[in-house]
């Protein structure tokens, strides 16, 4: 079954309803023809750094030097047809074989993943807009996907789409955009109906009073709805990724405890509703609990006792006995770590056994490394050091995340404290990145990196 | 094997005798660690008792289940100020071995708390493991013995006028800090190996993953990040070594190869992986080290010896001094220029005495090797 109809089966499931609303005004049929496509010779990408159109092929200039510019993925882009910039630095490229993307940090054109709602078919032309979202027509549909996860939504007849493919893209007056079908030429207005809103999201089981006592490891979404969307998304404890909400509507493998589910609704312009927020206990299988563990812990340590002071008294009395007790004490180190190293929990430090780096990559698997950079007017980039300012404590995400989050505001504040120490620090922007290198048996491609955020700040730095 | 035997060789493996230098030596070594450790937290664990963190940085309290059974919450100011200077007090009187056992206790407890309330801000880690266990063991042996104010001070006072008393070489207890530092090393390097296996599988080994990981961490030096089948050569002796590790009791001469085999996988990680310098387990590696020995090994191979021993031996001994110091201290360059001055002073003062000798006609005499 075509997933186009799985997903909205799934949503009507969940309680979604169809946004009719945002159709008003956002369409209007237009008589000129549809323009020409410009003709480049080439597009700055970054500091000294340009792709070079040549009869339908990329090629890449540094520095005014023209070095190869090849494609990370089997066969290559085909001919290229339309290229877009992003203003966190990303291009897009629209190609025979697909939608491609490009950095100027990056080694090679890489493919962008056709993830959830991400239009199909054989793109012919691409737009980036100020907000970042890319604009795509293809052969087959015509549709929108978020740059930082590459999932998105295409477009159907219910939003107002007219006539079928091919279909094309291109800038429009203040914000619009010009999309060509089979049935002509159309001015599209996007973000005019009301956001979308999650109205419920509820777990199961129910332990009422706004929390749920959850299976061991899992969490249950029984039931979530929402006005004025097309797609559900839902992160956990505040996790940079988004996913997609399709059923069956249940997260595993979470770790014992309380966990934060939040979900958010998008319109078919990505437009993302304030998330709703729900919180459940995770139990701890039986065996993990922390009643078991302790009186686990407590006997087996009266045993070692127990045993190595009867011993200790039986071969040389009581001046034996510390010497005993100390065995006993010994034993049970030795035994707690070995108990584990079979069975690891962060938790028991320094009991904490040593399963890390257990995780497997694979040919072809995309590695990624996240970081915090400032870009100067000219494009510069350069990396920074999370824990610079002590808070990062073990993991840069404690300090990623927020400003993912946060966005513009809690951007501003980072760099005023930043400024305080490092007075000459006054970028143009931050940007979360992560840089991505996919695993080739002739070693790791650097690819684009993922923008998680892209902040531009008032106190610019010039180059 | 009877019990009885079996119970014998568990007290004179933890119980025997040991040598109390070695001891006080390592001691120094732990608690040097152990400062080490503690001070390069105190900026988050200050910012948490100012309440000072920002905005832009998610922090939680997830106690580990030690801090959850005390019910223990972080602590303001200035209680926080009050532990961490007699942590630091604790761990100075400590290494100059003044109320040496109890200086040591102090230090392991207080040293346990800190650390535990980081991670609790956090995650835990791995890296401390072997520095809690051993610093725990620390007052149960006696510390204190030698190299120590407290030694010098009940040998200078003698016994009702009688001469100083001879300091002592060995003793019972004094090998159980090391030894069960040791054998944790030895316990976290197995199940390491172990678990890479019983999760990630044979594949681990692929090569691809060893790659993945150095590459998280940005781009690893010397090409590995281009080099698949170096990387799964590298993989499948990483998995061998951390499997076989324990072997070391087995046979003392293991020592030799898998003590520096732990210290480069220390060091190459460190440059290529995104698990931080892991100072403190390396140093609890000293554990499996004659550290009594060390000044004479050290004189003798840039003193006594030919010079291509002095010129092997004096950047090697230059090099890890430097390491050391840096990664300890993180001290300013000029300041680490003094850690290479000595191993080369050494090799040239043997290299000038080797040649009066043969100018002389005679071997230079073993007494000129400090």
């Amino acid at each position: 079954m075509p997933r186009a109809i799985l997903g909205t089966l799934a949503l009507l499931a969940l309680g979604t309803t169809p946004a009719p609303a945002q159709n008003e005004g956002a369409w209007e049929r237009r008589d000129e023809p549809f323009p020409e496509r410009r003709q480049r010779e080439s597009l700055r990408i970054g500091p000294g750094a340009r792709l070079v159109f040549r009869d339908g092929a990329l090629g890449l200039r540094r520095r005014g030097e023209d070095v190869p510019l090849p494609c990370a993925s089997p066969g290559g882009t085909g001919i290229v047809s339309d290229v877009a910039l992003d203003p966190a630095g990303l291009v897009f490229v629209a190609a025979e074989r697909g939608l491609f993307v490009f950095h100027e940090s990056a080694e090679a054109l890489d493919r962008v993943p056709a993830e959830e709602g991400a239009p199909p078919g054989r793109p012919d032309s691409v737009v980036v807009d100020a907000r970042r979202r890319v604009w795509v027509a293809t052969d087959e549909a015509f549709g929108v996907i978020d740059p930082s996860s590459f999932d998105g939504y295409t477009f159907r007849a219910s939003d107002g789409l007219e006539g079928g493919g091919p279909f094309r893209v291109a800038e429009g007056p203040e914000g619009a955009f010009r999309v060509a079908s089979s049935a002509g030429t159309f001015l599209y207005r996007p973000d005019l109906a009301p956001a979308p809103r999650v109205t419920m999201v509820e777990l199961a089981p129910s332990a009422g009073a706004g929390a749920v006592r959850a299976a061991p490891g899992r969490i249950e979404l029984s039931r979530v709805e929402a006005e004025r969307s097309v797609a559900l998304r839902y992160r956990v404890d505040g996790h940079h990724v988004w996913r997609p909400l399709v059923p069956p509507l249940a997260i595993d493998g979470l770790a014992p405890g309380w966990h934060e589910v939040e979900v958010v609704a998008l319109d078919r312009d990505l437009g993302r509703s304030e998330p709703a927020r729900a919180r459940a206990l995770v139990a701890a299988p039986p065996a993990m609990t922390r009643s078991v563990v302790v009186s686990v812990a407590l006997a087996a340590l009266a045993l070692l006792v127990a045993s190595f002071g009867a011993v200790a008294l039986r071969r040389g009395g009581a001046r034996a006995l510390p010497r005993g007790l100390l065995s006993a004490a010994i034993a049970f180190c030795l035994l707690g770590q070995v108990v584990a190293g079979i069975e690891p929990h962060a938790k028991g430090w320094p009991f904490i056994g040593f399963a890390m780096y257990c995780y497997r990559y694979e040919r072809g698997d995309v590695v990624h490394d996240a970081g915090l950079f400032a870009l100067s007017d000219g494009g510069h980039a350069r990396r920074l050091g999370t824990s610079e300012l002590g808070t990062a404590v073990d993991s840069r995400w404690k300090v990623l995340r927020p400003l993912i989050d946060g966005g513009a505001a809690v951007a501003e504040r980072y760099a005023a404290d930043r400024r305080a120490r490092f007075p000459a620090f006054r970028p143009a922007a931050l940007q979360v990145r992560s840089a991505r290198r996919r695993l080739t048996p002739e070693g790791a491609v650097v690819v684009a990196p993922l923008v998680l955020a892209h902040l531009p700040l008032e106190a610019r730095h010039v180059d | 094997m009877s019990i009885e035997v079996a119970l014998r060789r568990w007290e004179r493996f933890w119980f025997g005798e040991g040598s109390l230098v070695r001891l006080a030596v390592f001691r120094i070594v732990m608690l040097v660690a152990a400062l080490h450790g503690v001070v390069n937290y105190r900026r988050a664990m200050f910012q948490v008792a100012q309440e000072s963190t920002a905005a832009y940085v998610d922090r939680r309290w997830d106690p580990i289940l030690a801090l959850e059974l005390l019910g223990a919450e972080p602590v303001g100011m200035p209680a926080t100020a009050v532990v961490y200077g007699a942590l630091l007090a604790a761990i100075a009187l400590g290494i100059l071995g003044l109320f040496t056992r109890t200086a040591c206790a102090v230090a392991a407890v207080l040293t346990f708390l800190w650390i535990g309330g980081y991670y609790s801000l956090g995650q835990p880690h791995h890296d401390c493991v072997p520095l809690v266990f051993g610093l725990f063991a620390l007052p149960f042996a006696p510390v204190g013995a030698r190299l120590s104010l407290d030694a010098a001070w009940s040998r200078r006072r003698g016994r009702g006028g009688e001469a100083p008393l001879a300091p002592p070489e060995r003793a019972p207890y004094a090998a159980l800090p090391l030894r069960l530092t040791q054998v944790t090393i030895a316990i976290g390097y197995f199940f390491s190996g172990a678990s890479k296996l019983a999760i990630g599988g044979l594949g681990w080994m692929n090569g691809y993953t060893l790659q993945g990981i150095m590459l998280e961490f940005g781009e690893p030096p010397w090409g590995l990040g281009d080099r698949v089948a170096l990387c799964a050569f590298l993989s499948v002796g990483l998995v061998v070594a951390q499997l076989t590790f324990p072997l070391v009791f087995a046979a003392r001469r293991l020592r030799w190869f898998y003590v520096p085999m732990a210290v480069v996988f220390h060091f190459v990680s460190s440059r290529t992986m995104a698990t931080g310098s892991f100072f403190t387990l390396w140093i609890t590696l000293s554990s499996f080290v004659a550290l009594e020995r060390v000044p004479a090994f050290c004189a003798e191979r840039l003193v006594r010896r030919g010079w291509l021993s002095r010129l092997v031996w004096a950047p090697i001994l230059a090099l890890a001094t430097f390491h050391v110091l840096r990664t300890c201290f993180e001290v300013v360059p000029g300041v680490l220029a003094l850690g290479l001055v000595p191993p080369f002073l050494l090799a040239a003062r043997g290299g000038l005495r080797a040649a009066r000798a043969a100018a002389g006609g005679a071997a230079p005499s073993s007494a000129a090797v400090p």
